[in-house]
């Protein structure tokens, strides 16, 4: 059984997320806060997602879910490497996190604990953020999903980020309207209204 | 042939390293700051690098290229099968390096060469600071007495990192332990990395 550590409002929900589009047994195990001994101790960075299954215990919200993508697939969640798909699910795979979500990272911390803003965080990343809309926009306009015509976990990694700094930071009318489409079409799917009930 | 768009101290040596460790034919372009080409405008409208171009697939971030060219011009040693034991821990550590270590650097960077004199030194500063020293901390707790990251053998876990670490220092004004430093001398001194280097 996966153990997932979770905080509602995270990142952890792309693990949720996945496991709910698999059909995947697991079981949440809910942290009050960053600061909750129970994560210290299964993380020391103090960071979710956390996932225990059996003797494995890793961090790393995209890792987790290659992880479980490997472990317990094949699934058509993840493009095969000679899939003419590919290329663009592992891009947008990673850019999830590393491009959206590192970014949004520092916008939200910064919201709630920095409330006078400051260069580094409002001019750098929003900055950032615009042209990766741009980008996501183009997918989106051309095709359902980021990497074609099938939902993947590339989308999860993505849409999660987007979604939230939508309603973290009121971002929604700064997205161009293929990715609001996009946003709604995602968040639709029963696996993640069940993950964001189960969280 | 893979093209490689690249600039010293970039996190496209990640690419050019692996390429040069796998002995994957590839070329690269080095762009300058600021006075971006067209056709590296055309790769990668972020404007940020790497980019990379092989035939008709055209990608952005570091971590994804890698593997994208371990499992198109491999299969190679430098990644661990899902079947290998240490599997979960080379997956944590490969995305590792990006998504916990080299972003919390951005910003950092961004703030020393562009920010206003008088708005160098502001909150998130310090909180990115106080995040990469914790980060650094568990590679090290991590690393143990391990030559490599994981699965015994230099892998592009190693890569992942071992960049990252390498910037800590510039990104974050903090100096490495000595046990970190001897695993990114260890890295660097690897001949392809050497390669990698004379490239850009």
């Amino acid at each position: 059984m996966l153990k997932i550590y979770h905080i509602p409002g995270t990142r952890a929900l792309r693990v949720v997320w996945l496991a709910e589009e698999m059909g995947l047994p697991y079981e949440i195990i809910p942290c009050a806060g960053f600061r909750d001994p129970l994560l210290t101790n299964a993380n020391a960075m103090n960071a979710v997602p956390v996932l225990e299954d059996g003797d494995v215990r890793i961090v790393e919200s995209l890792a987790i879910m290659d992880y479980m993508l490997d472990r317990y697939g094949p699934s058509p969640l993840k493009p095969k490497s000679a899939d003419a798909a590919y290329p663009a699910y592992i891009q947008f795979f990673h850019m999830g996190e590393c491009t959206l979500g590192a970014r949004f990272r520092n916008l939200v911390v910064a919201k709630l604990f920095n409330l006078e803003g400051n260069w580094a965080t409002q001019d750098s990343e929003q900055g950032f953020i615009t042209a990766a809309n741009e980008m996501i926009a183009a997918q989106v306009r051309k095709q359902p999903y980021l990497a074609g015509d099938a939902f993947t976990a590339a989308d999860i990694s993505c849409a999660l980020m987007l979604g939230g700094g939508a309603k973290l930071l009121g971002y929604e009318e700064r997205y161009d309207p293929a990715v609001r489409d996009y946003l709604k079409r995602v968040n639709e799917r029963p696996a993640f209204q069940k993950a964001s009930r189960a969280s | 042939m893979l093209k490689i768009f690249h600039a010293p101290k970039a996190r496209s040596i990640r690419i050019v390293w692996l390429c040069e460790e796998m002995g994957a034919p590839y070329q690269v372009q080095i762009e300058k700051f600021g006075n971006p080409s067209p056709d590296f405008l055309a790769a990668n409208p972020l404007k940020a690098l790497p980019a990379l171009v092989d035939g008709d697939v055209c990608m952005i971030e570091s971590v994804a290229m890698m593997i994208y060219i371990m499992s198109k011009y491999g299969p190679t040693t430098f990644e661990l099968k899902p079947g290998e034991p240490d599997y979960p821990r080379y997956l944590q550590f490969l995305i590792f390096g990006e998504a916990g270590m080299a972003m919390y650097g951005n910003p950092l960077v961004a703030t020393k060469f562009f920010a206003p004199d008088d708005k160098r030194d502001n909150w998130t500063v310090d909180y990115l600071k106080g995040a990469m020293v914790k980060r650094t901390a568990f590679v090290e707790d991590a690393l143990g007495d391990r030559e490599f990251i994981a699965g015994g053998r230099f892998t592009a876990a190693d890569i992942s990192v071992g960049y990252s670490l390498g910037m800590v220092g510039f990104a974050a004004d903090m100096a490495l332990s000595p046990k970190l430093q001897a695993y990114v001398d260890r890295l660097q001194a690897r001949p392809a990395y050497q390669r990698a280097l004379a490239s850009a």
